[in-house]
């Protein structure tokens, strides 16, 4: 049998190339930092809310609307010419849904909409609501202004709902969806494809 | 709430008392407005699976055959045993099995089990761990494995005995390896040697991430992952495995049932040495010494660890599985590409309906049979088969099937666009929301379904499940997805039914909520190298089954191809295993229909019989 060499012969080298086996740390090769904002849901120059096609639907105050005007103009000028939106807003039980709006200056705004009937008021419910909506302002704009699927924002982690599901699933997927013009695939039973957990009416 | 800006017809609103008494003015029935959905809910695959276990219609709120059922005689199984136990006790003179003694059972109805995934249809006590030959398979299968990195043994060849080692020992090595793993004596004379017919379950493979060296291996000795992967699955194992060779030792079955999980490593280390001693002609105590320490200790991969002093057993038993081995174990996506869960959901709802499959394979038939069955029912509370039935509802009737199929459309309908979605707790408690609350509901309006799952175990287990994996398949985090299942047996089930476990106890999940994310000692873990001994929880039934449903559910939400261990996924592909850990609940139904057999018989050694 031949002589053993000593470790430092074979592999002068030894403790560097161990280094050099061993993976980057946790802390470089993972990250927290969130995903940017999409473009729909950043801050928008003054005076978008005169900008086709927003100002279809959006009244010119002279400023940027409030969160309640928003919501109100978006119900009086948009959804109402729907029909289609109409005929499911008209279908659930009556929801009671509350929004917490985050403006990036203004604060934290408050709005309300009642489905069946249809209102929307100012503030913040005396009845405990349905669902409650955490959401930035922008994010409600663009959701609004149909740039973005309305549970977008939600599963990326921008949004908070609280409450009953599927009042937030009536309200914010079909009634915003019929009103920005989404057409059921062929063969839906329902105007807009629903889970069938959860059929259109159901409370 | 912030100040509205003076604008113009603010009176109009302020006669906010009219507007908000408008709120108040439409009291909500909603469970009656329920009812008008009940026509639906017949068409659903839960009401047709539930009719066909009660012979009944499911949303009926009284069991008019109660009492009227015929006892246990209405089971064909139970008469069965009925007429077994006496024969016992004639042939033995003593008394055994007596339907005579004890609670007068079958006054309810004793539903028989659809297997899920199949059409198998089983009673319960064919899904007992001692009845069902594929459950007790399955335990030996894991148990009897060891996997021992060679690249060391193969460095001291080269360094210690000077030894050339190329393909061709190598081969060599193996073929003696399959001999000496069946009990095979190749250093000495007068060695006792085994039947053959006694271990022909025995025998060794390897796995390697390089076709360089793939290609030079006799390929009957190779797990070969190109052939049992999806390409894309594949690639990510051979990346991660790399150029090292892994052989995969499997001991014979009768060797565990006589000793213990701590016997495969013994036995593999032996017959391994023997194996390098007779293929590369070695001798002299320092180098073997060397060989059976490396092959004890160094690299060595064992399917469990030891645990604590109380619990008494020793590596390879199911209490030190670690929960992402446990999951490794699991094959059934093997054929499915490696890609997030997120994308594929978004593309295709069927598509993503078969990875929620393939993880109820997993998750029903192998994590909840090791917790519930083997682990709480048999090692630790001995057999009186109760947790069986907490395994027999993930196994059994398309039940969770039928909540998943609802979760992908939900995640197909709602997630349009969505790029990642983030481990943040706001926005994972919703989604649990969401499904959680359909799920009860769903308890509400089928009563059948309440029966079927009696237990609060039972139904935690369901709940637990589905709330685990809808975390940790969006958000790829094992910590997210049990923090939603802690969260919606501790807080949802909890508010909504205000008892969670069975007659009005308490399942303890909200200890396991704050020390989810601690990683002190004998605290918290990572949720892969937790295992079903893990304290820090609730010690109810079917929490191993959660668990590993939200390790598995994040791998398939990261698109990765293993959970814990890339060796261990690749080595519970084997073909050459006797229980099928692709296709569990398929060779757990045919056991129940005596038509799975197993290994380790001592047919060969005895009398006619």
């Amino acid at each position: 049998m031949r002589k053993i060499p000593r470790l430092e012969e074979w592999y002068p080298n030894f403790s560097e190339e161990f280094e050099k086996t061993k993976l980057p740390s946790v802390m470089e090769r993972v990250t927290t930092e969130e995903p940017p904002l999409p473009k729909a849901s950043q801050p928008r120059p003054e005076g978008w809310w005169r900008e086709y096609p927003h100002s279809l639907w959006i009244v010119d105050r002279g400023r940027e609307p409030t969160a309640y005007e928003l919501l109100h103009d978006f119900i009086v000028g948009k959804a109402m010419t729907s029909p289609l939106a109409i005929s499911i807003g008209s279908t659930p039980p009556s929801r009671l849904i509350l929004f917490e709006v985050k403006h990036p200056t203004r604060g934290v705004e408050y709005a309300r909409i009642f489905l069946n009937p249809t209102d929307v008021m100012e503030g913040y419910a005396e009845e405990e609501p349905d669902v409650v909506v955490r959401i930035g302002y922008y994010d409600l704009v663009a959701v609004l202004c149909g740039e973005l699927p309305p549970f977008n924002p939600l599963y990326e982690g921008r949004v908070e709902i609280i409450g009953n599901t599927v009042a937030a699933i009536d309200l914010l997927c079909d009634v915003l969806e019929a009103t920005n013009g989404r057409e059921a695939p062929p063969g839906s039973p329902t105007p807009i494809p629903r889970p069938v957990m959860w059929p259109l009416g159901h409370p | 709430m912030s100040s509205p800006p003076e604008r113009k017809g603010e009176k109009a609103f302020q006669e906010r008392g009219q507007i908000e008494a408008r709120e108040r003015e439409y009291v909500r029935e909603l469970y009656a407005v329920s009812a008008r959905f009940l026509p639906l809910e017949r068409e659903r695959v839960l009401y047709a699976s539930l009719k066909n276990t009660f012979g009944a219609d499911p949303f009926a709120l009284q069991d008019s055959q109660m009492y009227k059922r015929g006892g246990y005689r209405q089971s064909k199984r139970k008469q069965e045993f009925a007429r077994l136990g006496r024969q016992v006790a004639v042939e033995r003179g003593l008394p055994a099995y007596n339907r005579a003694v004890g609670l007068p059972i079958g006054q309810r109805q004793l539903e028989p089990i659809l297997i899920a995934g199949t059409n198998i249809m089983v009673e319960q006590d064919d899904t007992h761990h001692l009845n069902n030959v594929a459950i007790q398979q399955m335990l030996d299968d894991i148990k009897r494995t060891v996997i021992v990195n060679l690249d060391i043994a193969h460095r001291m060849l080269t360094v210690r005995a000077g030894k050339e080692v190329t393909p061709e020992t190598i081969n060599l090595y193996l073929e003696t390896l399959q001999h000496t793993m069946c009990g095979g004596a190749v250093a000495q004379e007068h060695m006792s040697e085994i039947n053959p017919l006694l271990v022909k379950d025995a025998y060794a493979k390897v796995i390697t991430g390089s076709d360089e060296v793939k290609d030079a291996l006799d390929r009957r000795f190779l797990i070969d992952i190109d052939q049992l992967f999806h390409p894309t699955r594949a690639e990510k194992l051979k990346e991660a495995i790399g150029d090292a060779i892994w052989i995969v030792l499997r001991i014979p079955t009768l060797a565990v049932r006589m000793a213990d999980g701590d016997e495969a490593a013994r036995w593999a280390a032996m017959q391994n040495t023997m194996a390098f001693i007779a293929s590369y002609g070695l001798s002299g105590e320092h180098i073997i010494s060397d060989l059976a320490y490396s092959f004890k200790h160094a690299r060595v991969v064992r399917m469990g660890n030891k645990m604590w002093y109380q619990r008494m057993r020793g590596t390879n038993e199911p209490g030190g599985f670690p929960d992402g081995y446990i999951c490794d174990f699991m094959q059934a996506e093997r054929d499915l590409p490696a890609r997030r869960f997120l994308e594929v959901a978004q593309e295709d709802e069927e598509e993503a309906k078969k990875y929620l499959r393939a993880m109820n394979e997993g998750t029903g038939g192998i994590a909840a049979v090791i917790d519930n069955s083997i682990w709480l029912g048999f090692y630790m509370s001995g057999g009186i088969g109760f947790s069986n039935t907490v395994a027999s509802a993930a196994l059994a009737g398309n039940i969770i099937e039928s909540f998943s199929d609802e979760l992908v459309e939900l995640i197909h309908r709602y997630t349009m666009g969505v790029r990642k979605v983030p481990p943040k707790w706001e926005t994972v408690k919703f989604m649990v929301n969401t499904i959680i609350q359909y799920t009860m509901e769903s308890y509400e309006k089928f009563p059948t379904l309440a029966e079927f799952h009696w237990g609060g175990a039972h139904r935690v287990s369901v709940i637990g499940s589905i709330a685990a994996a809808t975390a940790g398949i969006l958000t790829g985090s094992s910590t997210m997805g049990l923090m939603a299942a802690h969260y919606s047996i501790a807080h949802v089930m909890k508010e909504g039914w205000l008892r969670t476990g069975w007659a009005g106890q308490e399942i303890q999940d909200h200890i396991g909520l704050p020390y989810l994310c601690s990683f002190r000692p004998e605290e918290g873990n990572l949720v892969e190298l937790r295992g079903l001994n893990y304290p820090m929880q609730s010690f109810s039934a079917a929490h191993g089954a959660i668990r590993a449903a939200a390790v598995y559910a994040a791998m398939i939400g990261r698109g990765s191809s293993w959970c814990l261990s890339p060796v261990v996924k690749v080595a519970f592909a084997d073909p050459h295993l006797v229980f099928d850990f692709k296709h569990p609940r398929l060779c757990i139904a045919k056991a129940g229909i005596r038509q799975f057999m197993p290994a380790g018989e001592r047919d060969p050694v005895l009398p006619p019989h």
